[in-house]
């Protein structure tokens, strides 16, 4: 009967089988020799439904398993979103920054035509920061424009 | 503060067992049976099931016990668990005190 319920026990996840697969074996062993001294219709009963216990726990374990798969994949999605999100910011801070030196460069140059082009592209670049810095909340002390 | 969750039967009874000492699989199976007056047989699917939940939230925890195999783990109650098992109990005096009252004032 152990090996039925071997067999049985090949319904459930690698991971499950592996952390108690020899320990549920001998406790089922040693309910099934305890059932047998009772009669033959207690431990016929005891059989049936250790298989089908098993059965619908097994289930239990892989839905647990997905369920489990899919709640550990929500926080990776959650991240690849909060990972777009640093990634814009830094990128609009980056374009503030490079705008800046580009427009300190002209100046140090006497290019002021220049200048005046680098420092309107700054304020887009600002805006662009600011209206990013708005939608997802965060506070003037969380992200210094330089 | 942690969230009381309402406990299922056969995992307030596996609590219960093992309140006073460690026990094995067969053993909590057998004590479970006996706490219960044998209304509630686990079958062994259904034991481990519920200790592999019980493992997962620390409630309890796994060791070897020197004179056993790997065949044979024991298992005991963690300090969240005993919380766990504290908090449920509140709960169902906190329901018996209820229920009993409501019955009084049935009866007045």
């Amino acid at each position: 009967m152990k090996r039925i319920y071997a067999v049985f026990l090949g319904l459930y996840p690698r991971e499950y089988r592996d952390l108690f697969g020899p320990e549920v074996l001998n406790v089922f062993a040693q309910a099934a020799e305890e059932h047998r001294t009772r009669g033959w219709s207690v431990w016929a009963w005891f059989i049936v439904s250790e298989l089908c216990g098993a059965v619908i726990s097994a289930g239990g374990h892989w839905i647990d398993r997905f369920s489990s798969r899919s709640r550990s994949a929500a926080p990776e999605a959650a991240g690849v979103r909060r990972n777009g999100l640093f990634s814009a910011l830094d990128e609009a801070q980056h374009r503030v920054d490079a705008n800046l030196k580009r427009m300190e460069h002209a100046i140090a140059h006497h290019d002021f035509t220049a200048a005046r082009a680098w420092s309107i592209e700054d304020l887009k670049a600002r805006e662009e920061l600011r209206r990013l810095r708005d939608r997802y909340g965060f506070d003037d002390d969380e992200m210094v424009l330089r | 503060m942690e969230e009381a969750k309402a406990l299922t039967e056969p995992v307030l009874l596996i609590l219960i067992s093992l309140a006073d000492k460690p026990q094995h699989g067969y053993a909590l199976m057998k004590d479970i049976e006996t706490l219960s007056n044998g209304r509630v047989r686990l079958s062994t699917g259904t034991l481990y099931g519920a200790l592999r939940r019980l493992l997962e939230e620390v409630w309890i925890e796994r060791f070897e016990q020197e004179d056993t195999s790997r065949e044979k783990q024991a298992y005991r109650l963690t300090e969240a668990g005993h919380r766990q098992l504290l908090q449920e109990l509140d709960r169902m005096k906190q329901l018996t005190r209820a229920a009993a009252g409501r019955l009084r004032m049935r009866e007045a």
